[in-house]
């Protein structure tokens, strides 16, 4: 076993970064596998070493592995959300979220329609925030790799682009919530009962999904590069 | 030795009892470690195991942390929970098929035959 040096290093992160990889855990994994081989050989036998991994991990095969990874991430971002949720609402929370629910419910039925407006707009904007902080804590532990491997692509973690588009699903959802009735031109739509059991209903369904996919989130950054 | 086809099937298994043995894993160290008990015989190839190691981690049989080795990150591979008891039930699975296997190969075989 030896160190490698820091042109047969550069060698190596030069023929990763041609593989033009986007997933950050596809990244790492490869390089690691390439340096660990590669340092087991002497320095004679790195270019033969170098070309017999280039040949088990061609362009193809590393794209191919990509894309698995991500449907991977995504079944196991929505198992783990289940597993959560069957185990989340305990009866503290579930009074706590009835409560939260109940409150909603009373300032909807008082409030005037500008309110009744931004009151939709809250959870949409939490949303947005809460993907802000969750991109910058994954861009802070991909910097690293990004700097190590200087690919043309934009390289981020899979989970992080699992958790984006499911974040993105449900801002998309509440806007659609409130454009549908806009581009049917439904007079005063805020005060059907319909609308109010649709934004309960929605509410409902968004709340256990955005909670789960938090503490989804929360436990897997422990760990992860998200 | 060509036995890819062969191993194929028992990759999964292979893999989950080696991280029953050993508290966590990197892939490069899954196919060395095949290799060493092996004695080069069995050889994990690249394009079985990466996905493999995927897989399991999305069923929840496997969790990843990652760490800073030497100046590179590496990703960590061992068992949840699930994947523990895992282990047993795809390992007595696979004892079964071998002995079935044993008694197709050599039909001769008393039935009590264990491997």
């Amino acid at each position: 076993m030896r160190k490698l040096t820091e042109k047969e290093l550069d060698q190596v992160k030069k023929v990763i970064a041609a593989k033009e990889l986007t997933s950050a855990e596809i990244v790492i994994e490869i390089y690691d596998h390439y340096v660990s081989h590669l340092e087991s050989f002497e320095s004679s036998k790195f270019e033969s070493e170098l070309f017999e991994l280039e040949q088990k991990f061609t362009f193809g095969y590393c794209h191919s592995l990509q894309a698995k990874l991500f449907k991977a991430s995504k079944n196991d971002i929505l198992s783990f959300q289940w597993s959560i949720f069957k185990t989340y609402f305990t009866w503290p929370k579930f009074l706590a979220t009835t409560f939260f629910l109940a409150i909603y419910i009373i300032i909807w039925m008082e409030v005037e329609h500008k309110t009744k407006a931004q009151l939709l707009i809250i959870p949409m904007i939490s949303i947005v925030i809460l993907s802000a902080w969750i991109y910058y804590r994954s861009f802070k532990k991909v910097r690293k790799i990004k700097k190590m491997i200087d690919s043309p692509r934009t390289i981020e973690s899979s989970l992080l682009k699992v958790i984006m588009i499911q974040l993105s699903l449900i801002t998309s959802s509440f806007n659609l919530l409130i454009l549908t009735p806009k581009i049917f031109d439904i007079p005063e739509f805020m005060e059907s009962p319909y609308f109010l059991a649709a934004t309960l209903a929605l509410f409902l369904f968004y709340a256990s999904y955005s909670l789960t996919l938090f503490e989804a989130w929360k436990i897997k950054s422990r760990t992860a590069l998200i | 030795m060509s036995n890819n086809n062969l191993i194929k099937g028992s990759l999964q298994t292979i893999i989950l009892k080696l991280l029953e043995e050993n508290e966590k894993m990197y892939g490069y160290e899954i196919t060395q470690r095949v290799k060493e008990l092996t004695a080069g015989e069995i050889k994990i190839t690249e394009g079985a195991l990466y996905p493999a190691l995927h897989k399991l981690e999305a069923e929840g049989l496997l969790s990843t942390e990652i760490q800073q080795v030497d100046n590179r990150v590496r990703k960590y591979y061992s068992l949840t929970k699930d994947g523990q008891k895992e282990v047993t039930s795809k390992m007595s699975e696979l004892q079964g098929f071998v002995e079935n296997l044993q008694r197709i190969l050599t039909p001769d075989l008393k039935p009590g035959f264990n491997i």
